[in-house]
């Protein structure tokens, strides 16, 4: 018995949130009592409100049902394969409160439903002790390669009309799966945080069809409120889930705390375990290069993580928080030749959108770069559809949803009737087509590690242009272990410290390489400048803006030990006997201290008749589970105004957050015992002194 | 502080402090942005109002360029008034007249924003009060230069100011560095970027900071009754880690691969953040001074002919 059609939830003609909808007046309250107490249905009147889906686990097998218990107790959800409408004990399964969060002004239950079916349609009600909610469905992820679609933006907080607006589109493009890149409300507060799930509701389709939400921290937003109301796998709010095998890895980032760190770590780590996957995507609420001017440059994303996603072929990144619209060409970090640290590369970058606006102020882009592809101020979402040989991005203007039709579930990627996509001059639609993952199964391996031994030659002599050549006869030199260098007291090997400094030292290593290089990692130690040679050929530099003469100083300072990495040209390697040559450089005849060290780590072919091997198009090794991967939770120190209970069963730990009266009265007390003890006024002629 | 030396110094400090944190928010209002979006675009504060004075829906507010236009404006005459704040702040005082008067107003005017602009922060990070009572010393600093310029104040009522704006400073600075609030990623970066330390390690380097920030801030507040000794040894500590926390904005961030434009984007941050050393270095001076025989023998009021000299120095 499906009793949506007079008790839909969604109110697409109606903006009412659906606690209000469902708030019954006390005569209907005594009205429904009494029917109940006739019918073998249970009472249409639900105790519970603010529905959402998410994701914590394996997509194709799990689903998190969440809600807002407003009265009664004792939720249970029903569900099953087959659409029994409200008939709660009609559905096969049903599953108890695994979590539940005492927070922002709502008893936040969470039902982890595990063991489902693949890419299958899953019915459900919630039956607490006095009401049945509306029947709801939601469809898991499918195990293998499947084209599927997203639904992403960000920054929902301040302007409620655009924000029903986009997530009547959710309701209509019907996408397996939701992505928000924070910022969901203004101030964090509980009334905020309720009117934001009152207006999700309107996401729900009419036939009752419900969309997970992968949810992302921003600045807006705290740690503890979208761990709290989304049940996120941690307290860190980041977290990666692959969809359709090895079709496509979903990594959610948290910008707002250290990008990293324990974060970089677990995301080098996860994109490596990976390698395999078809496709992988990341949202995050802070861009690396915003297109406002106003905005300032997201400095620490991109240096932890614009490499990673290019050394792992990160595909496409949708970033948020400046209220307007953008697009890039694929593009890759770099720092000549490049604006603001990118350059462009058709096949080896990774294409950045976003910048979200949900529901919040637009803004001019005014700040585009010679990389940017288009860029608008509307509010918007971005269709994202996840194809087995190509990944295609419509951007959506969300204000003129209202008359659009609705993507059926037997055509969900045609466009539907009405439906407006945004058409820059560029084209409507970004393709990304899938691409070679020579890493694919592959391990890269430190072929240079630091505190190896070097070949180097400090005695203040110009030993001319050909000294990094592959032949150059180093036979006579000194050699030592590193760190080498002088003056900071750290080095295994200290060199010569003339006075005044030499300029530069030389530094040579050979190394046996016995199948091709793939892909080449550098990491150096330094100070003050240093230039790398591969077989004769520079291959990196920094603070050498003066030349590579001997007689040149530095041309700025580093930090004591400065650390820089880079990715290598692989073909500069070659099989057999490499050479790698490195030159560091004094920033003045005065200067106190010279460190060196290097590393270096490839990833070699497979050798021949070997395993692995390329794995593009979802082919190849798979190297990953279909599951879940999460940052530690580490050191975080999640608050946020609330109070969780865990229940029973419940993995997070127990974590208990101080509350906000105990905050303002910590406060309190503390101002006034400070009050309380100040000194008494004199004058200054009254002072001795 | 009774010395007209000791007042010299005091009033050039307090120049310097008013003077950096002027301009530093110049620059990031001309150069950048502020907090005024969160108070503009206050959906729950203004939607009735917007509808009332402006006859437009909120959504037609929200997304209006003539709206933003309006907003990027007043930001940026925020900055032009920072600026003359700045400038002011660092010429010298008359002993009168109009123009005394003008300096002052404009210096007052100067502190009366950044409290505006510490209001504005606090309105952007979700209402924490830590957020509005770290940015104290920025607006207290040209705010007790002003006092200090009108003369003949009461030491007491300025050493019990002073000693105000550096607690709550750093009150508000070790709520988010104990985890009070959420540990900014952006202080863990620094930790990490400046130390060159593994994030387990810069969160309990912050959470120990951070510990001693509000010991430094109960210590200020209780310093008429604990040992001068211990005083200031604290304040020390506090002028050290004050321009430490400030200086890391430089340090941690601006890199040389970009170095245009990350001192772009974070050397206002230093500058205008130097009263978070300067206040406490005032501080400091002050009660040491009090520790000198000399000076407890030879009292120097503030009258008029030395306000003249301490507004010429």
């Amino acid at each position: 018995m499906n009793l949506l059609p007079f008790m839909n939830p969604v109110p697409h003609m109606n903006t009412m949130p659906l606690t209000k909808t469902f708030r019954p007046a006390p005569l209907f309250v005594a009205l429904g009592l009494l029917a109940g107490s006739l019918a073998t249905a249970g009472p249409a009147v639900a105790d519970t409100a603010r529905y959402r889906l998410s994701w914590r686990d394996d997509p194709s097998t799990t689903m998190v049902v969440g809600w807002d218990q407003t009265s009664g107790s004792g939720g249970v959800v029903h569900y099953g394969k087959t659409d029994e409408g409200t008939n709660a004990s009609a559905y096969p399964l049903s599953q108890g409160v695994d979590r539940v969060t005492s927070a922002f002004g709502m008893e936040n239950h969470f039902v982890r439903l595990n063991n489902l079916e693949p890419d299958t349609a899953y019915y459900f009600v919630i039956r607490d002790d006095t009401s049945t909610s509306p029947r709801f469905w939601f469809r898991t992820a499918p195990a293998t390669p499947k084209a599927f679609s997203v639904v992403a933006g960000g920054d929902s907080r301040n302007n409620r009309t655009p924000r029903r607006n986009g997530n009547q589109v959710v309701a209509k493009v019907r996408p397996l799966v939701v992505m928000l890149g924070g910022d969901f409300t203004d101030d964090d507060t509980a009334t905020q945080w309720r009117n934001w799930f009152d207006d999700w509701q309107m996401s729900t389709s009419p036939d009752g069809r419900m969309y997970p939400m992968l949810a992302t921290r921003g600045n807006h937003d705290s740690n503890a409120s979208i761990y709290e109301l989304w049940d996120t796998p941690s307290d860190r709010n980041h977290y990666a889930l692959t969809f359709g095998g090895t079709m496509a890895r979903l990594y959610t980032l948290n910008s707002e705390i250290a990008a990293g760190g324990n974060q970089r770590a677990w995301l080098d780590g996860d994109l490596s375990d990976h390698a395999c996957i078809t496709f992988k995507l990341a949202q995050y609420h802070k861009p690396m290069r915003p297109h406002t001017s106003g905005k300032s440059e997201g400095q620490d994303e991109y240096t932890h993580w614009s490499d990673l996603f290019f050394n792992h072929r990160l595909d496409l990144a949708v970033e948020c928080d400046s209220h307007m619209v953008k697009r890039t060409w694929p593009l890759v970090p770099a720092t000549s030749g490049d604006d603001e640290g990118f350059v462009r590369d058709d096949d080896e970058g990774t294409t950045y959108i976003g910048e979200g606006c949900w529901g919040a102020p637009t803004r001019t882009p005014n700040d585009s770069k010679s990389w940017t592809r288009a860029a608008g101020s509307f509010n918007q979402v971005n269709w994202i559809q996840v194809h087995p040989d190509r990944i295609e991005v419509r951007t959506l203007p969300t204000d003129s949803i209202a008359g659009a039709d609705s993507v059926s579930d037997a055509d969900p990627f045609s466009v539907p009737n009405n439906l407006e996509v945004w058409t820059p001059t560029s084209g409507a639609v970004v393709t990304v087509p899938a691409r070679e993952r020579p890493d694919c199964g592959l391990t890269p391996e430190e072929v240079i590690a630091f505190g190896d031994t070097w070949s180097f030659h400090d005695q203040g002599v110009d030993l001319g242009p050909n000294w990094a050549a592959p032949d150059f006869e180093d036979g006579a030199w000194a050699s030592g272990p590193g760190q080498l260098g002088y003056g900071d007291g750290d080095e295994a090997t200290v060199l010569t410290d003339a006075d005044p400094n030499h300029p530069s030292v030389y530094f040579r290593k050979a190394i046996d390489l016995p199948r091709p290089v793939l892909a080449a990692q550098l990491r150096v130690l330094f100070d003050d400048a240093v230039a790398v040679w591969v077989n004769g050929a520079r291959v990196y530099d920094v603070n050498m803006d003066d030349g590579t003469d001997f007689a040149t100083f530095a041309s700025a300072s580093s930090s004591d030990n400065e650390e820089a990495q880079a990715t290598l040209d692989a073909a500069g390697f070659v099989v057999g006997r490499n050479v790698v040559a490195a030159m560091v450089k004094q920033r003045n005849g005065s200067s106190s201290d010279v460190s060196f060290d290097l590393s270096l780590r490839v990833t070699l072919a497979p050798p021949p008749g070997g395993t692995g091997g390329a794995g593009g198009n979802g082919g190849g090794a798979t190297g990953s589970g279909a599951g879940m991967s999460q940052g530690s939770t580490g050191a975080g120190n999640p608050t946020g105004g609330s109070n969780r209970t865990d229940a029973p069963g419940e993995d997070g730990g127990g974590c208990s957050y101080v509350g906000a009266k105990g905050r303002w009265g910590w406060l309190a007390a503390l101002l006034g015992l400070g009050l309380m003890l100040r000194r008494p006024r004199r004058r200054r002629d009254d002072e001795g002194g | 502080m009774g010395t007209l030396g000791g007042q010299r110094t005091t009033a050039w400090l307090l120049r310097v402090a008013a003077a950096c944190t002027f301009f530093g928010a110049a620059w990031q209002h001309l150069r950048w942005d502020a907090p005024f979006w969160a108070l503009a675009f206050n959906e729950r504060l203004l939607e009735g109002a917007v509808g009332a004075l402006l006859g437009m829906t909120w959504h037609e507010y929200a997304t209006s360029p003539t709206v933003e236009r309006t907003i990027v404006g007043i930001v940026k005459a925020h900055g032009l008034l920072y600026a003359a704040s700045g400038v002011a702040a660092l010429l010298p005082s008359p002993s009168h007249g109009r123009r005394r008067r003008a300096q002052r107003g404009v210096l007052s005017v100067g502190a009366g924003l950044l409290f505006f602009l510490s209001w504005l922060y606090f309105l952007d990070h979700n209402r924490q009060v830590g957020a509005l009572l770290e940015r104290t010393s920025q607006w207290a600093a040209p705010a007790l230069l002003v006092g200090w310029l009108r003369g003949a104040q009461p030491e007491g009522r300025f050493r019990a100011l002073l000693s105000m704006a550096i607690a709550l400073t750093f009150f508000g600075h070790g709520l988010y560095a104990v985890g009070f609030y959420e540990v900014p990623g952006a202080f863990v970066t620094m930790i990490m970027n400046g130390l060159g330390v593994g994030e387990p390690t810069a969160v309990t380097l912050l959470h120990a900071a951070g510990v001693l920030d509000l010991v430094i801030a109960g210590v200020v507040l209780l310093a008429p009754k604990l040992p001068r000794r211990l005083v200031l040894s604290t304040l020390a500590w506090a002028v050290a880690w004050g321009a430490l926390t400030t200086l890391a904005r430089v340090w941690s961030n601006v890199s040389w691969t970009f170095f245009e434009e990350t001192v772009a984007q974070w050397l206002h941050e230093a500058v205008l953040r130097f009263p978070h050393a300067v206040l406490p270095l005032v501080l400091f001076l002050s009660v040491r001074r009090r520790t000198r025989p000399t000076d407890d023998a030879n009292p120097t009021p503030t009258t008029p002919q030395t306000s003249k000299a301490l507004c010429l120095s």
